[in-house]
């Protein structure tokens, strides 16, 4: 059985009025690491999906998600 | 919303990564022009000579500019910590190599197995050729994976 990861970066990044190159900078990671997590292109490792979570304040399982 | 005049670390490692890619790109061009010159006729060699050496030096000048641009500022934590990025193009990198070091075996596998077939139809070639063609081999098929990968498929703001 697969599962896909979701999130909702965008979201939370629109709600804090971020550009996603602005986000990459606050977690040190790259603006194409972003993006590419964004689109679920890109699965990310645990440290950088809490980092995002960090930075947003909220619970991991609140940005990232399986559909 | 900031303004961003100087690259972050993580932007510098990324086109870092993509600097190295396109070196090992060129110096699998230049495997492929060095065995081409073996099997060339005389004339044809006299260029494609002069083709490998003028894509070495190239080569070296983006390996040496890499090294002093953007390395040796470095201090030896900040570049162990560039080079072990969990980021999008570090883990393609990753994937790549793993991809095409695979996919090698299973070709020279193949290739060995059919060895009547294939190899025993190829005029006898020096050792150093032969490593080439293998090198020739591994990094093109990295240099692939590594833009399939990595191709866009980003939607950026």
């Amino acid at each position: 059985m697969t599962s896909e990861l979701e999130n909702r970066i965008r979201v939370f990044r629109a709600e804090h009025r971020l550009s996603q190159a602005d986000l990459a900078e606050a977690i040190g990671v790259s603006r194409k690491t972003i993006s590419t997590i964004e689109v679920g292109r890109f699965v990310p490792s645990t440290i950088i999906a809490l980092k995002i979570a960090r930075y947003f304040e909220v619970p991991v399982e609140e940005v990232f998600f399986l559909k | 919303m900031s303004t961003h005049s100087n690259p972050s670390p993580a932007e510098l490692a990324d086109r870092s990564l993509q600097l190295l890619v396109c070196s090992m790109f060129a110096v699998a061009l230049v495997f492929c022009l060095s065995v081409a010159e073996f099997f060339a006729g005389e004339s044809a060699a006299a260029i494609i000579d002069i083709a490998v050496k003028v894509l070495g030096v190239a080569i070296l000048g983006l390996m040496g500019l890499l090294y002093f641009w953007k390395f040796r500022p470095m201090s030896t934590g900040r570049l162990r910590e560039s080079l072990a990025e969990d980021g999008f193009l570090q883990v393609g990198f990753q994937k790549a190599m793993a991809k095409s070091w695979m996919l090698s075996f299973v070709i020279l596998t193949v290739l060995q197995a059919l060895d009547n077939l294939v190899l025993a139809r190829l005029p006898l070639m020096p050792l150093e050729i032969v490593i080439k063609s293998v090198l020739a081999l591994m990094l093109l098929l990295f240099s692939v994976f590594f833009l399939l990968y990595t191709r866009a498929g980003s939607i950026d703001d």
